[in-house]
């Protein structure tokens, strides 16, 4: 993809062009990017030494490998639920079919808040779901656990909606293909239909593991935000904003920021070098 | 292999009838044609002698042993898609490779051996130097032939092609028919493919079995369906006719005050019937010749290549029909529009 | 139970492989969905209605519900005129720049929402690049209304835009090309022409928007100082009462969050019913 698209050469027949361009980009200036940038400057006036400091004080470093390490949990498991649920849906017809796929959404509609005391109310020692697991002596409300299941809500329809079209634009000759050349129902799964659906699943996998790094509302009622043990990156940014240290506040920011845009980007040239090597045969 | 095909059914969701008691027997080596119009079932047959479809009723045989009960997987069948159904994930040798890399450990040769294999098999389709290459970088023909490469490389008992030409353009199409004869000849597979194309059927294969709404029509090699087709929707289904209502009684052919040839031979009854011919099988001459025929009028002229076609009417009673001409005998006699001409019938079919 | 599979073709799975795969999806589907649902309204009923409804009712619950709505109708409504004027620039015109622009629009979707509220913290806020500046000229934005405004602008800006812009590059400029032949003007080539055809690709945008903007949490709170009956929307609302253990009261407003986003997801249905285009694309 190019980041500059042609000119176009004829008069423009249609009106508005300077206008509408002109709101575009001061309102996303405005709003977005100048307020973005702060995190920048915030971080260029700190400096490497000054970020290192910051970095270097174990608790910092702790809420960063939880927010990461429970995204990265919370993703897998949906990773291959999503793909599951993607595949019941496109495949199987029942009674409820609908209903559920329309409830595939609700992490996306329910706000966090409201999902984070949800989750706590079933998950905590005494909840509907923690009772029975703390009698397995299995504890979920305040550990990393608690978060990763707050993630998995979360982040719950991002590989199902990836998935879901790629699965159904899924042409039946490609598996009847391989099925007349010998091929099993699980050979046929990991060896033509996994390939196919890797990019979506990637991207479905990586939406929801961003989402989960930065994941505040439905996290922090669950996750009993015990210092050194289940306090994440977001809380820790709001914590030091509370105590007026607006530099680890925005240090802490733009790590989450780069990482977060890495990936993000990383991800682009995956997709951008799988679709042209598959083309669209 | 031999395919035995015994009163085989198939109804599809919603009731409507996909095959409707098929019957046919085709040799071990031959190539088979199954031919006839979209939505006649003749893609139903074909998946269903590959197993990708389980016939409601009757039973299908390979060298006198019925698979009913065996998966697709356990058939052998090479079968080449319409579309030709490449992993596009694959590379082109990947592609070719795939039936023989996912057998148990026990069966599957080497991997050089596999590879080897593959090329070989790239060799025969002319494919080599495209090992590397991803589908989505090869010509439509190219894909067909890995498609066939593909399902050559498990050693199939029999090759099965759904519409094998029908994504591609005119001139691939001619190319690839005549090389996958010459293929055909070289393996000695029994070969099944479909088409609605009736000169792909005609040119390339040993029989066609011209299938009509889940039944076969008439099974026979090419000049025999041509010459001599078995019910009137070969006949109007194969090649141009002319169709003429016309009434017997004691050996005598009528349409409109004409007396027209009698096929031969014949069992017909007197009554009212159904004539076909062909536009070449009418012989077009001047008035004045003095020899006997049906008067008529020409309509049109049309050049077509190395024919002329030619609208008539009848100037008794008004029928039209169309006759082709060589060429050569049209610089002879150049008609024209509004030319009163004498027509006889050489060759007629009836039903 | 029927299953069927959708295709009927002879390799599909068995029924066996079949029954067991959609039992687990529905065994995760109840514990993660299901469960969740259900917990919030059965928590907030669990003292019965007239509890329910007095939590509702009271003062500072009835000021949260006022200032969400306030915050959803100013924010939505400007994300409404931003991407109205951002798919039209990027749909109907070429000028370079244009695939940045896009990527540009969907940056809030990958800013964590506790930074999305931060950013404004380091502009407007008391230690900020302007914070002097509008403390000598009296103006409040953090811990105050616009700073909840502004938060609630930065995550639900994407929105609208991002389903407007392919529906309006999929119809391409014939439309507007013919009006402006026939003579029309531009805002009747907007109103007549162009509206109409993506009307139900707006709705969808402006549903999703609105519902984002009323549970915002994150951003929200980190700029609004949580002050009762002035800065506290909803959900933080909820949070406040779940911190003092006041469980029924914040389930009920929870409750009304919950019935919101089970309208939505309705809706969403509904309209994507109506147009099989709308992509049904992940969306953070």
């Amino acid at each position: 993809m190019s980041w500059f698209g042609s000119r176009s050469a004829s008069p423009r027949v249609i009106p508005g062009f300077g206008l509408t361009l002109g709101i575009t980009v001061a309102y996303l200036s405005l709003v977005a990017l100048l307020p973005l940038a702060m995190i920048a400057m915030q971080a260029f006036r700190l400096g490497l030494s000054g970020i290192g400091h910051i970095l270097s004080d174990p608790r910092t470093l702790h809420a960063l490998y939880i927010s990461f390490g429970t995204a990265l949990a919370a993703a897998t498991v949906n990773a291959v639920f999503g793909t599951l649920l993607a595949w019941v849906l496109v495949r199987y017809r029942f009674p409820g079919h609908r209903l559920i796929d329309a409830l595939i959404d609700l992490p996306f509609a329910l706000p966090t808040a409201v999902a984070g005391i949800a989750l706590t109310a079933l998950y905590a020692p005494n909840g509907w779901i923690g009772k029975s697991l703390s009698g397995l002596g299995i504890k979920v409300a305040y550990t990393p656990l608690g978060i990763v299941i707050a993630l998995i809500f979360i982040g719950l329809p991002f590989v199902v909606r990836s998935v879901q079209p790629v699965l159904e634009d899924l042409a039946p000759e490609i598996e009847e293909a391989a099925a007349t050349l010998g091929a099993s129902q699980g050979q046929r799964f990991c060896r033509i239909i996994l390939p196919l659906i890797a990019p979506a699943l990637l991207t479905g996998f990586t939406m929801a593991f961003a989402r989960g790094v930065g994941e505040y509302g439905s996290v922090i009622f669950i996750a009993g935000n015990i210092p050194m043990i289940s306090e994440i990156a977001p809380l820790l940014i709001v914590i030091r904003l509370e105590e007026f240290r607006t530099d680890a506040a925005a240090a802490i920011a733009a790590i989450m920021l780069t990482v977060s845009f890495a990936i993000l980007l990383l991800i682009n040239l995956i997709q951008a070098w799988s679709r042209k090597r598959l083309g669209d045969a | 292999m031999r395919i035995d095909i015994h009163d085989v059914y198939k109804a599809f969701e919603g009731g409507s009838r996909a095959l409707n008691g098929i019957n046919m027997t085709i040799a071990d080596g031959e190539l088979v044609a199954l031919l006839g119009p979209s939505g006649s079932g003749k893609t139903t047959l074909l998946r269903a002698i590959a197993g990708l479809e389980n016939p409601d009723h009757g039973d299908i045989l390979f060298n006198g042993g019925t698979v009913a009960g065996h998966d697709v997987r356990d058939r052998k069948v090479g079968f080449v898609f319409q579309h030709y159904a490449l992993f596009k994930t694959m590379t082109v040798r990947k592609n070719v490779s795939f039936g023989l890399s996912i057998l148990p450990r026990k069966q599957r040769p080497s991997k050089a051996a596999i590879i080897a294999r593959a090329d070989e098999l790239l060799h025969l389709v002319q494919l080599e130097g495209l090992e590397n290459r991803y589908p989505s970088q090869l010509s439509g023909g190219q894909r067909q032939r890995v498609a066939l490469a593909r399902a050559l490389a498990i050693e199939p008992s029999v090759l099965l092609l759904d519409e094998p030409f029908g994504a591609l353009d005119a001139k691939v199409r001619k190319d690839l028919r005549r090389w996958l004869r010459e293929l055909h000849d070289r393996t000695g597979h029994t070969t099944v493919f479909v088409t609605h194309d009736q000169e792909e059927a005609l040119e390339l294969s040993d029989r066609v079995a011209v299938i009509h709404q889940g039944r076969v029509e008439h099974m026979a090699p090419p000049a025999e369906l041509y010459g001599q087709p078995a019910t009137p929707f070969v006949c109007s289904f194969l090649g141009a006719s002319n169709q003429l209502e016309v009434t017997v009684s004691k050996d005598q052919v009528l349409h409109c005050g004409h007396a027209l040839p009698l096929p031969r031979p014949h069992s017909i009854t007197d009554g009212p019937h159904q004539l076909f011919i062909r536009p070449h099988e009418f012989q077009i001459r001047s008035v004045d010749d003095q020899t006997p025929g049906i008067l008529c009028r020409v309509e049109t002229v049309r050049l077509s290549g190395a024919l002329v076609r030619i609208d008539l009417r009848f100037a008794a009673c008004g029928t039209a029909i169309e006759v082709e001409v060589p060429i050569l005998d049209f610089e002879r006699h150049p008609w024209k529009v509004g030319d009163a001409a004498m027509v006889t019938i050489r060759n007629v079919r009836m039903f | 139970m029927l299953i069927q599979a959708h295709r009927a073709t002879s390799i599909a799975e068995g029924p066996t492989l079949r029954r067991i795969l959609l039992g687990i999806t529905l065994i995760f589907l109840t514990l993660f969905l299901l469960f969740p649902l259900a917990a919030v309204f059965s928590e907030a009923l669990s003292q019965g209605l007239s509890v329910y409804w007095q939590a509702i009712n009271e003062p500072d619950a009835t000021s949260a519900i006022r200032l969400t709505l306030l915050v959803t109708g100013l924010s939505v409504s400007l994300n409404l005129v931003f991407g109205l004027c951002a798919s039209w620039a990027v749909a109907k015109f070429s000028f370079p720049g244009k695939s940045l622009l896009i990527t540009l629009i969907d940056l809030p979707f990958s800013v964590s929402p506790v930074i999305s509220g931060l950013i404004y913290v380091l502009l407007f806020g008391a230690h900020g690049l302007f914070g002097a500046w509008l403390k000598a000229n009296d103006v409040e934005i953090i811990f105050a209304v616009p700073g909840i405004v502004l938060a609630t602008v930065f995550v639900t800006l994407p929105f609208v835009a991002r389903e407007l812009i392919p529906i309006m590059e999929a119809q391409g400029r014939g439309d507007e090309e013919a009006a402006r032949t026939l003579g029309a003007s531009g805002w009747q080539i907007f109103f007549r022409v162009t509206l109409p055809n993506v009307k139900w690709g707006l709705l969808y945008g402006v549903l999703l928007c609105n519902a984002r903007a009323m549970g915002e949490f994150g951003a929200v709170s980190v700029v609004s100082g949580h002050i009762r009956g002035m800065t506290n929307t909803m959900p933080l609302h909820v949070e406040i009462l779940y911190n003092e253990y006041n469980f029924v009261a914040a389930f009920a407003v929870a409750s009304l969050l919950a019935l919101l986003a089970l309208v939505t997801l309705a809706l969403k249905a509904l309209l994507e019913s109506h147009n099989t285009n709308t992509p049904n694309a992940p969306r953070l």
